[in-house]
Parts: C-alpha cells; sequence; structure tokens
C-alpha cells in the first residue's frame, strides 16, 4: 500500500487557494494557515481500539485531619499537664542540642568521639637490684670513692694547651733601606 | 641685758671649740682607715703577671702602629723632620717590643712555676734559661736609648731577631712542660687511689668475704691503661726534646706543629686516664654490692 498516495494532505496542497475539502478527511479539522510557513502538525497518539482506556491514577492522600492553627492554643490547654512538661523538657533539650553544635566546646566534644589508638603497654625498666655487701659502708672504701669523684672532676676540667701564653707574634722586620 | 651677751658670746667660743675638735677627730678616725688596709702586699701571681703582659702588648700594638706610620712618612718625605720622628717612633716599638717579651717569659715563669708535676730539677733548669733569656731582652731594652741614627736601631731590631729563635725555643719547651705535668700530676693521684683500692681487696680476700677474683682482674685492666697513658707520655717527652735538638735535620722543623703534637699526644694519655679511672669505679661498685 502506497502511502503518499493515501495521504489527503498531500493530495491538496495548500498553496492552491480555497481547497476542497473532501468529506472522508473533514472530520478532524487541521488549522491550516494560507502562508508558506511549514505546517506542524500534532502528535498523534496512538489509540487501541477494543482495549478500554485506563484512568491516570493519582497520588494518593492521606487520611490527615486538617490542622486549624487557630485552635492550636485551645488544644494545648486541653493537653494533660503530663505532657505539656515532657513537650517542654523535649524542646528544652533540642535548644542545648542545637546551641551545643554552634560552640566549640560542643566541637571538641563530637572530636572526642573520634577513634583513638589504644595505649600499648610498656614495661618500665627495672634497675639494677644491688644488695651491699659489708664493705659498702667501710670509711677506707668510701674514702677512695669520694677522692676518685674529686680526681673525675680534675680529670674533666684539665685543659692541656695553653693557648693564651702562645708566643706572641711581633714585628722583628726594622728596616729603612727598602723603600 | 649685759649678762646675757656675755653668756651668748661664750656659748658661741665654746661650740666653736668642740666643732673644731670633732672635725679633728673625724680626720684621725679616717687617715687611721686608710693606712690599715695596706697592712698584706699583694702578691704577684701567674694572673698578675699575665695582666701586665697583656697591658704591655697593648701598648706595644700602640708603639708599632705609630711606628708604621713614622716609617712610612719618611719613606716618602725623606726630610729630617720625618727621619727624627721615625727615629723616636721605631725606638719606642722596640723598646716596647722588649717589654713585651720580658713579660711574655715572666708570666711563663711564673705558670711553669704554679703547674704541678713537674720535677723541680726540670723546673730549675727552666728557670734559670728563662731568667737569662729575660736579662737579655732587658738588656737589649736598656740598649736601645743609647742608639744615635735608624741605622743603629735597625741593627738593634736585627740583633732581637737573631736572638728570637732561642726565646721561641725555650716558650714552647717550657708550653709543652707544662701540660705533662698535669698529665703526671693526674697519673700519680690515680696510681695512689689504685694502689689503695688493692690494699681494700687483698684485705677482703683475706677475710675471704667475698669472691674478688673479677676485682683483682678489673684492677689489672687499670692497670693496663695507666701503663698506656704513661707510655704516650714517653712519646710526649721525646717530642719535647726534639724543640731543643741541637741537630740541624730536626731544628728545621716547625717549634709550633711540634707543640700541637705534644698537646694531641698527652691528650692521649689523658684519655686512658679517663678510661682508668672509669674502671676504678667500677672495681670500688664491686666491692661495695654482690
Amino acid at each position: 500500500m502506497n502511502e503518499t498516495t493515501n495521504n489527503p494532505l498531500q493530495q491538496q496542497p495548500v498553496i492552491s487557494g480555497k481547497p476542497s475539502v473532501p468529506s472522508a478527511v473533514a472530520a478532524p479539522v487541521l488549522p491550516m494557515s494560507t502562508t508558506t510557513t511549514p505546517v506542524v502538525t500534532p502528535i498523534q497518539t496512538p489509540v487501541n481500539e477494543g482495549v478500554p482506556p485506563v484512568s491516570p491514577v493519582g497520588p494518593r492522600k492521606l487520611n490527615i485531619p486538617k490542622i486549624d492553627f487557630k485552635q492550636i492554643p485551645t488544644m494545648l490547654k486541653k493537653m494533660p499537664k503530663k505532657f505539656k512538661i515532657m513537650g517542654g523538657f523535649v524542646l528544652l533539650l533540642l535548644i542545648l542540642l542545637i546551641l551545643a553544635s554552634f560552640t566549640k566546646k560542643g566541637r571538641q566534644v563530637t572530636q572526642l568521639i573520634l577513634p583513638s589508638p589504644s595505649p600499648i603497654p610498656a614495661s618500665s625498666p627495672v634497675g639494677e637490684v644491688l644488695i651491699p655487701t659489708q664493705y659498702a659502708t667501710d670509711t677506707e672504701v668510701l674514702d677512695i670513692e669520694k677522692t676518685l669523684n674529686t680526681f673525675d672532676g680534675n680529670l674533666s676540667g684539665t685543659s692541656l694547651s695553653e693557648d693564651s701564653l702562645r708566643i706572641p707574634v711581633l714585628d722583628y722586620g726594622v728596616d729603612f733601606t727598602k723603600k | 641685758m649685759r649678762y646675757l651677751r656675755i653668756i651668748a658670746i661664750a656659748s658661741a667660743f665654746v661650740f666653736f671649740l668642740a666643732g673644731i675638735v670633732s672635725v679633728h677627730a673625724q680626720d684621725a678616725s679616717t687617715s687611721a682607715l686608710t693606712v690599715s688596709p695596706s697592712a698584706t702586699p699583694e702578691v704577684f701571681d701567674y694572673a698578675k703577671a699575665y695582666k701586665d703582659y697583656v697591658f704591655v702588648t697593648d701598648q706595644y700594638n700602640n708603639a708599632h702602629s705609630s711606628y708604621l706610620l713614622a716609617k712610612a712618612q719618611y719613606s716618602q718625605a725623606q726630610t729630617l723632620a720625618s727621619q727624627t720622628k721615625a727615629q723616636e717612633a721605631t725606638a719606642a716599638m722596640i723598646t716596647a717590643r722588649d717589654s713585651v717579651m720580658k713579660a711574655y717569659l715572666v708570666a711563663l715563669r711564673l705558670r711553669l712555676s704554679e703547674t704541678e708535676g713537674v720535677s723541680d730539677t726540670s723546673k730549675q733548669g727552666l728557670y734559670s734559661r728563662i731568667d737569662t733569656d729575660v736579662s737579655w731582652w732587658a738588656t737589649h731594652h736598656d740598649r736601645i736609648d743609647s742608639a744615635a741614627s735608624l741605622t743603629d736601631l735597625t741593627a738593634d731590631s736585627s740583633d732581637a731577631q737573631k736572638h728570637f729563635p732561642t726565646t721561641e725555643v725555650l716558650s714552647y719547651e717550657v708550653l709543652s712542660t707544662i701540660p705533662q705535668g698535669k698529665e703526671f700530676s693526674l697519673r700519680t693521684r690515680l696510681i695512689d687511689l689504685l694502689g689503695r683500692t688493692k690494699s681494700v681487696i687483698t684485705k677482703v680476700r683475706s677475710n675471704g668475704d667475698l669472691d674478688t677474683t673479677e676485682a683483682e682482674r678489673w684492677t689489672l685492666q687499670t692497670d693496663q691503661k695507666l701503663t698506656r697513658s704513661q707510655d704516650k707520655e714517653i712519646a710526649a717527652q721525646s717530642l719535647i726534646a726534639t724543640l731543643s735538638s741541637t741537630d740541624s735535620r730536626v731544628a728545621q722543623l716547625n717549634k709550633a706543629n711540634t707543640y700541637s703534637q705534644v698537646t694531641s699526644t698527652l691528650g692521649e694519655s689523658l684519655q686512658y686516664l679517663k678510661e682508668a679511672s672509669s674502671y676504678l669505679k667500677e672495681v670500688l661498685k664491686r666491692i661495695k654490692f654482690k
């Protein structure tokens, strides 16, 4: 089947002044301009014949009762005292939590929560255990030790080079013959 | 009224007299205070001699600067006035130079006298040489005044220049002897301490209180360190001997370098002493504790 021959729009050119509209094709009256501008045809959705059209399913509406803001004070008045206290307490906690999150201390608290390495157990070195002999308090031994300590001090403080007493460098080249 | 006037005049006279007496008393007390501290004579030691040496060196530096200026002016102008000025400046410089050498040798002598560990024989030998050298510089110093011309002064300076190597050798000998004496003194003290420790070990062993085998072995090692220290000292002594050697080949050596070698060798000797001292401490610890 040739589609081009059957198309009534192509058979009746738009340029030819008053077009004679065929009766078979007159049902959908398309707007036609007399100018040479291209005609935009609307997209035709295919229609399935025999199949009943599916009605569009919109979002389900929840059964939330409408809140009348004018009635809130009266509702609060009617509320039991226990709930009022609890509500106030929760509100206070919420405010405090918000304030704490903005302060530095609050941030530090969050940092403390970060994972930290667990301390590694380290054994401190135990010094050599010395058992004193009967000569630990011997006067001669103590005297030798004391003298040795003094000697050590002298030894470390000894300087061998006498740098301040190096022979002075003086001018011996007195000669007036040279110019 | 008449009596009152007499009393007033008399009282004024009394006050005037009292004032004079008090002033005289103050004068007497201050004079007594000023006299008393000068009772103790000032000791002329190395510190004082070194201060003198530094002061005289400063004077020499000033005189040398003046000499250089006068010499330059004379070389340029060649006038009689500049010649006289150069002569004066040269004489001042040479006398200041001699003073520096004298002060230096005196300081060196006192340093040697205050050093322990140098034998009396060595000290006396060096003292005698130092004294001779000081007298040479003193004679030279006194001779400068009689110099009549720049030629005389040049000749006098040349004499000092010829004598300088003698002083140089002497000073390096003294400078090397001082650390050697220090090292010897320290080693002697350590040998004495080691001897005392050995006596204690002998006592402990005879009592049978402790096992002294280890302590005795350590004392032997301490002994070895002391022997090595002594070997280094002997090496330093042989280096010192080269300073005054008459051998022409040895005499050519740089005295300052030899002195550096001496101090370096004695430094090694001192290191052995430190090790020996450390060993001895361990020996004592071994005796005191199980």
